[in-house]
């Protein structure tokens, strides 16, 4: 037996595994230790590597080819600092922790799953069914009703409830249809005396908030009487209560305690969106519609055929309203776009800049090592000496249009010079711009044609033929500046807008808020500077608050708005007509990788469908409206039909949560293959790996402690457990801005060359290097990206001085900071109000916020807690192969956004300066992009899973002489250390998950937590040794010295910053403030502007506050009387001396008879360059001399300084 | 009548609210209002054994209950406490005999205690380029009040002390507060005034103070005599 098993048997399956696609395979512990030599020997022969593993408790060999990047080839040591040992063996001696044996046994003893019992539920207060009482409607009321577009059609909706439990009711977003069923419904129900409750579910919470208090004002009423809201922090009920309104994801955590009782009918809206929460309450209905006979279902939608609803409930019937509308919009595409704009000839956006020489080239390494790159490939002109340059544009962030600093050629220069037609046509599908001329004033068309290079000249010719341009070609960017030409286009140009001569309101969707908050600083950059004319700014996106919604619906209707949107749009209805709609027909998606294990940002183009429906918000009926989308035609006509549900894409940690809460004694897979929209099996399948991987399901696939906890918790169970660690580690609030700094846009992310607008696309290498200076800056040589999020937060606070940011501009940079930092906030806000709700921070006790944050301060704690929460997505670095090792498959890179690598450098190098080899970062694909460097003993206290026992511990055969033995954490992490250390690591360990359970389970019970509770104090002893010997370790790796982040108690920062900015350069304001609305005098050509210069002394702040409006307005007057005037604009520039620059610009405005300043930019800029900018524009060079107080200076030198104020580069003007 | 009809229960966020349906006289729901005759229930068991409706059910043997605010936490489980007013606030004294003894009976054991409906808050370290005037303002847009007193403990260092109007709208003020307490300057920090101070309204000192009526629309702003000068 024992032969046939190691001659036939092994022999076999290794060439199995060798014909394989795995990479790698651990074969079975059933194998006797003998015959793990034979495995051994057999790898061998057949050239394979083999490792003897342990996995709990059991040794198995693994086997891996030759290429293969998951595993450890040797182990990495651990070796503990004196300190650290000194400091761990006080705390393991100690008699107060528990006694050996109870070590021992605890870990099998405690269960960790969860019982159904005491899983925590949510309290939805559902008062008892009851039919209205309700008045009669009143004339108001009545007018209300009639007024929805469905009004006729309520009685054939009301017949068609009454014959089937499910309808689908398909009707355009105008039709406000949650909205105007439940009226419909309740005035039905009033009228037959029947019971009644309505349950709206919204898609988002500002939807439900928004359509509940327009029913609630419909009533008259407060929320909370007849009309009432169920959100996670918000509720209003009550028992005369009749309509609710809730979110689909809040909805259902409730299902469990409260199945459909007390309801009697349940809107859900937008169900063709397919929303995953959505997709799941609909095969919970479908099950609950056997066993509940009177619920009705109404589904509300708006596509093309609602028929899959009716399939997939197996029943029910449809109501389809949506009509080809009989106008339609003029749509145009971006071909069309393009030409457009080349024939109106639109001169927009400052002189000024479009002068400055490109003095940043040059001397700095990247460009000279891009140089060199060029340089070889134009000598050598092979696939070999490309190969570089690729590299450096696909990896590095290197804009394919690079010039040679000296030359001015660009790649496909040298490729058409050379002739390498294949060369060009990879050069041009990549972007590069044949257009481009050199210092020799050739393009690369004319050099081509100069060599007679036929080959290439075909290629140039198709190019210009079917020519596109590339960075509009692709979702993934957004052409800001094309959208700015459109608004020119349209707000200047009278001759495109026909017909009316009132402006029509502008609605923009863009993809993401990040797009957003830059789009509002370069509109309002450009209103201010006065060459486009003056409109109201509003911005609408996913989890806003709802002050941004009430702003744009209580806008008066004389302004004109533009409204910046993401496809919240699509399910908002409003009541404002838009007249032009600019499209930028792209969307953020979280597409999960199954090769890469991760989920990624993906832009992708919206489907036909949502186009279509985002057509119709123009309500085309309603006169002239025109569409504008910033994709080409050919593209948009290889739309899919309707986009794919995100249930089948997205990563699926928290939907499989839910999903076992909601049906405990079910395989998850089993239950969302069952849904509407089936996920990919391998999906879900690495979805419960995952999550069995962090503890949060138990083998058996049963919810753990953990997975209670993190239910509620806003962010993904990854980022939960990190919070958890932080909590347990008691330096919660960086950890916090870290995770909240995940889940927003990074200020501070590289830019592409794509990313800048035009004016500044030249200088994309300074630009980019500027902000990698700025991160090595602020990382302060701590090997970590994460610790810059700390850093560039607490700096940011800093600044504010906990004040509300200042009205006033400075540049793009500062105002996106400030948009993100806002965004960030709310983030960390909603965390912690769930983190309390889910009892993890109490209001006093060991889990106070005081309390949790007492190693705040200490960065090795919160580098400690990362690993925890970061596990499994650590990486080890092998310096001998070169590479990155982690349980994920093979080529990982760095991407040049971490501070762990400079630009161009390859692995080895930068390897040389790490202090440890494990990494703990985030990725982008196979990218890393955010990387810390972590200690060893962090990694091995805190990764693997939290039930490890000692076991994991052998000795290896060949070092039982110094007494080394093998720990295995995982499958993979692998370290060697003297036995002594891994038993006491191990020790430590065990105690550390002992606190770690513990909290879990009994963080409920409050009483528990109080300050004199003796069990739980311990804990205290161990975070704070934890601390120590953290800090001796990071000494001893070799780290440096951390500058202190302090940690500020109350962190009530100021929110609705964006919301401020934009109603303070309103329009709308003016117009009511100076009482004279003249529309027609749009054109800013009538504007008459003068600038007053005055001397500052001082800083700006210095100034106000000596100066009151009334002096400047008495200096103001000597020179001229600073009468304002819808057609007359006056600015107050502020300067100083020594060194000269102008400090701020102002408008003076008389409000209420009152003179005042408005302060529209701040910044420093230096005199010289004004005088130079004069002297390449030809304008009369001013004198700005200290000894005048103040002086009227020319218009145009005017124009310039604001200019030079608005469009100012913050990394090109840093100095 | 049963117990629907005669009450109306509602909940806001994480407070369970049954009130009675029967209209009242003004004054006399002013007076109630203000929290006369409010008992303070404590020692509830946070598990479900004891509802909002079955307390008021057991309450309402004594007479008829005008308000009961029942605390619970985001899982719906009782926080252990609740407020309860009676519509004749003279039932006061002998609810707080008669209601743990019928508690006990029904084996529950429910503390019952006069409420010391706090209502007093105060703001202090106000960075002292605002004048008090100025506080006061901020103050009344974030919610009203109805009475200021303002102390200068040195010269141009004021604290202020906010009276409301019941437990009630101090509690929500007191959030608002925290929300937008950066208006304030930087270490601005609100908290509740309680009882033992020596400067707290139960404590009876009234030196230096002017009331400020609520009905009067277009208010001054508090001015003491001798304490600043504006």
């Amino acid at each position: 037996m024992n032969h046939i098993i190691q001659d036939k048997y092994i022999p076999q399956q290794l060439l199995y595994f060798l014909a394989g696609r795995r990479c790698c395979q651990q074969f079975p512990c059933t194998f006797r230790t003998s015959e793990h030599e034979a495995f051994a020997n057999n790898a061998r022969s057949l050239g394979l590597r083999s490792q003897v593993v342990h996995v709990n408790g059991n040794s198995c060999v693994k086997v891996y080819k030759q290429a293969c990047r998951h595993y450890l080839e040797e182990p990495k040591t651990l070796v503990l600092s004196s300190g650290a040992t000194l400091n761990m063996f006080t705390l393991l001696s100690r008699k107060s922790l528990m006694g050996k044996e109870d070590l021992e046994l605890y870990a099998d003893l405690v269960s960790m799953k969860a019982n159904a019992s005491d899983l925590p539920s949510l309290h939805l207060p559902l008062p008892a069914i009851r039919p209205p009482n309700l008045r009669f409607w009143t004339e108001a009321q009545l007018n209300f009703l009639t007024a929805f577009l469905g009004h006729s059609l309520s009685d054939e909706i009301l017949q068609s409830l009454y014959a089937s439990r499910v309808i689908v009711y398909n009707a355009a977003l105008c039709w406000d249809k949650s909205v105007f069923l439940p009226l419909v419904i309740l005035d039905d129900c009033r009228n037959k005396k029947s019971n009644v409750k309505i349950m709206c579910i919204e898609r988002q919470a500002i939807l439900a908030t928004y359509n509940s208090q327009r029913t609630a004002n419909f009533f008259g009423e407060q929320l909370g009487e007849t009309v009432g809201i169920q959100l996670p922090y918000f509720s209003a009920v009550s028992s005369s209560t009749f309509i609710i309104y809730s979110t689909a994801q809040y909805f259902l955590r409730s299902l469990t305690s409260q199945q459909f009782r007390n309801i009697s009918h349940l809107v859900v809206n937008d169900v063709h969106l397919h929303d995953p929460y959505t997709d799941i309450l609909l095969s919970e209905i479908r099950m609950a519609l056997s066993s509940h006979q009177n619920l009705r279902v109404v589904l509300l939608s708006q596509m093309g055929n609602p028929k899959k609803f009716t399939d997939f409930f197996g029943e029910g019937l449809q109501l389809n309203m949506i009509k080809q509308p009989e106008v339609a919009p003029r749509v145009s595409y971006l071909n069309e776009l393009h030409s457009c704009i080349a024939l109106a000839g639109i001169h927009k956006g400052p002189d000024i800049y479009k002068e400055i020489p490109e003095a940043f080239r040059a001397n700095n390494p990247r460009n000279e090592q891009m140089d060199k790159c060029l340089q070889a490939y134009g000598e050598l002109g092979t696939d070999a000496a490309l190969r570089p340059f690729l590299y450096a544009v696909n990896y590095d962030l290197a804009p394919v249009n690079y010039r040679h600093s000296l030359t001015g050629k660009t790649a496909v220069h040298f490729a058409s010079e050379l002739n390498k037609a294949n060369h060009l046509r990879l050069l041009l599908f990549m972007g590069a711009d044949p257009y481009i001329v050199d210092l020799f004033q050739q393009n690369a068309i004319s050099l081509a044609a100069m060599n007679g290079n036929h080959e290439c000249i075909d290629v140039l010719n198709s190019y210009s033929l079917h020519g596109y341009v590339v960075k509009s070609a692709k979702p993934d960017f957004v052409d800001y500046d094309l959208i700015i030409d459109i608004m020119y286009l349209l707000r200047t140009k009278p001759e495109y807008s026909p017909g009316e001569y009132s402006p029509g309101n502008i609605l923009i969707i863009l993809p993401t808020y990040y797009h957003i908050v830059k789009l509002n600083y370069m509109i309002l950059s450009h209103c201010l500077t006065g060459s486009l004319q003056e409109c109201s700014i509003f911005l609408l996106y996913d989890n806003m608050r709802n002050d941004y919604l009430q702003a744009l619906v209580n806008a008066s209707d004389e302004t004109v708005k533009v409204v910046l949107a993401t496809d919240i749009i699509e399910s908002l209805c409003l009541k404002v007509p838009f007249k032009y709609q600019i499209d930028t027909a792209c969307r953020l998606n979280n597409v999960y990788d199954t090769t890469s294990c991760s989920g990624d940002d993906r832009f992708e183009w919206v489907a036909k469908d949502a186009l279509l429906r985002r057509e119709l918000i123009l309500q085309p009926n309603k006169g002239d409206v025109q569409c504008f989308r910033l994709i080409s035609k050919e593209a948009y006509e290889e739309l899919s039909e309707t986009s794919q549900p995100s249930l089948q894409t997205m990563q699926l940690d928290k939907i499989c949560l839910a999903v076992k809460l909601l049906s405990p004694n079910t395989i998850i897979s089993e239950y969302l293959g069952i849904t509407i929209s089936p996920p990919p099996l391998i999906n879900v399948h690495h979805a419960v790996q995952f999550l069995k991987k962090i503890d949060v399901l138990d083998d058996a696939e049963d919810v753990t402690w953990l997975g209670c906890r993190l239910m509620d918790i806003p962010v993904s169970c990854q980022l939960g457990r990190m919070l958890i660690f932080g909590i347990l580690l008691r330096c919660l609030d960086p950890i916090l801005t870290i995770v909240s700094s995940l889940s927003t846009a990074d200020p501070l992310g590289i830019p592409f060359t794509e990313d800048i607008d035009n004016l500044w696309d030249r200088f994309t290498i300074y630009i980019q290097n500027s902000i990698k200076k700025e991160r090595t800056y602020l990382s302060d040589n701590q090997f970590s990206d994460h610790f810059i999020f700390v850093r560039l937060y607490k700096e940011w606070q800093n600044r504010m001085h906990n004040r509300t940011p200042p009205l006033y501009l400075k540049d793009e940079y500062e105002f996106m900071l400030n948009g993100l930092m806002e965004q960030l906030t709310s983030i960390r806000s909603e965390i912690v109000s769930s983190l309390r709700a889910a009892n993890l921070i109490h209001s006093r006790g060991k889990l106070s916020m005081n309390n949790l944050n007492q190693m705040s301060c200490n960065w090795h704690m919160v580098k400690a807690a990362l690993t925890g929460g970061m596990y499994p997505n650590i990486y080890a670095v092998d310096t001998r192969k070169s590479s990155l090792k982690s349980a994920f498959s093979g080529n990982v890179s760095m991407h040049p956004n971490t501070v762990l690598r400079d630009f161009l450098e390859p692995l080895n190098i930068s390897a040389q300066s790490f202090r440890t080899p494990w990494i703990v970062c985030n990725r982008q694909k196979s990218h890393i992009v955010y990387a810390t460097l972590v200690v060893p003993l962090a990694v091995a206290m805190f990764s693997g899973h939290p039930r490890i026992r000692l076991s994991p511990i052998c000795d290896s055969e060949m070092s039982l002489t110094d007494r080394n033995v093998n720990v295995f954490i995982d499958e993979w992490i692998w370290m060697v250390m003297s036995k002594a250390t891994a038993e006491m690591v191990m020790r430590t360990r065990y105690y550390f998950f002992k606190m770690y359970h513990d909290l879990l389970k009994h963080c409920s019970e409050l009483d528990m937590w109080r300050r004199d509770c003796e069990p739980v104090s311990q804990y205290t002893v161990l975070t704070d040794t934890l601390s120590k010997i953290f800090e001796s370790e990071d000494g001893f790796v070799g780290f440096f010295k951390p500058p202190p982040i302090t940690f500020l108690p109350t962190p009530q920062l100021p929110s609705l910053y964006l919301l401020s900015v934009n109603a303070h350069f309103s329009w709308a304001r003016e117009v009511e403030e100076n009482m004279l609305s003249k529309p027609h005098h749009f054109n800013s050509h009538f504007i008459e502007r003068q600038f007053f210069v005055l001397y500052a002394g001082g800083d700006c702040e210095e100034f106000h506050s000596r100066n009151t409006p009334a002096f400047i307005e008495s200096v103001l007057g000597k020179f001229v009387r600073p009468i304002d005037t819808p057609n007359r604009h006056i600015f107050v520039i502020l300067y100083r001396k020594d060194p000269d620059m102008m400090l701020s610009i102002s408008r003076a405005k008389f409000v209420n008879g009152v003179f005042m300043l408005q302060e529209y930019f701040r910044n420093n800029i230096p005199v010289f360059e004004i005088l130079d900018a004069c002297v390449s524009l030809n304008v009369q060079t001013p004198v700005f001399d200290g000894r005048l107080m103040s002086a009227l200076i020319d218009k145009r030198v005017g124009n310039l300084i604001m200019e030079l104020f608005a469009f100012r580069h913050h990394w090109i003007h840093k100095r | 009548m049963d117990f629907e009809s005669k009450y109306c229960t509602s909940q806001v966020n994480g407070t369970i609210t049954i009130t009675t349906r029967k209209v009242l006289d003004e004054n006399l729901k002013s007076l109630l209002d203000e929290g006369k005759g409010e008992l303070f229930l404590s020692c509830i068991p946070r598990n479900h054994s004891c509802s909002p409706r079955w307390i008021v059910e057991v309450a309402s043997e004594l007479g008829e209950v005008y308000i009961m605010r029942y605390k619970i936490d985001f899982s719906g489980n009782s926080r252990g406490y609740a407020y309860l007013q009676y519509i004749n606030v003279d039932l006061k004294e002998s609810a707080m005999q008669y209601l743990p003894m019928r508690f006990r009976q029904l084996c529950m054991c429910l503390r019952v205690e006069p409420s010391t409906n706090n209502r007093e808050l105060v703001l202090k370290n106000v960075e002292s380029s605002l004048r008090p005037w100025q506080v006061y303002q901020e103050m009344l847009k974030i919610h009203p009040f109805t009475i200021v007193r303002v102390y200068e403990y040195q010269l141009d260092q004021f604290f202020y002390i906010f009276e409301y109007r019941n437990n009630d709208s101090a509690a929500s003020a007191h959030q608002r507060v925290r929300n937008s307490i950066r208006k304030f300057g930087e270490h601005a920090h609100i908290s509740w005034l309680t009882a033992e101070n020596i400067l707290s309204r139960a404590s009876g000192s009234f030196c230096f103070q002017r009331e400020v009526s609520q009905n009067r629309t277009r208010r001054v702003p508090p001015r003491q005599k001798g304490c600043f000068k504006f």
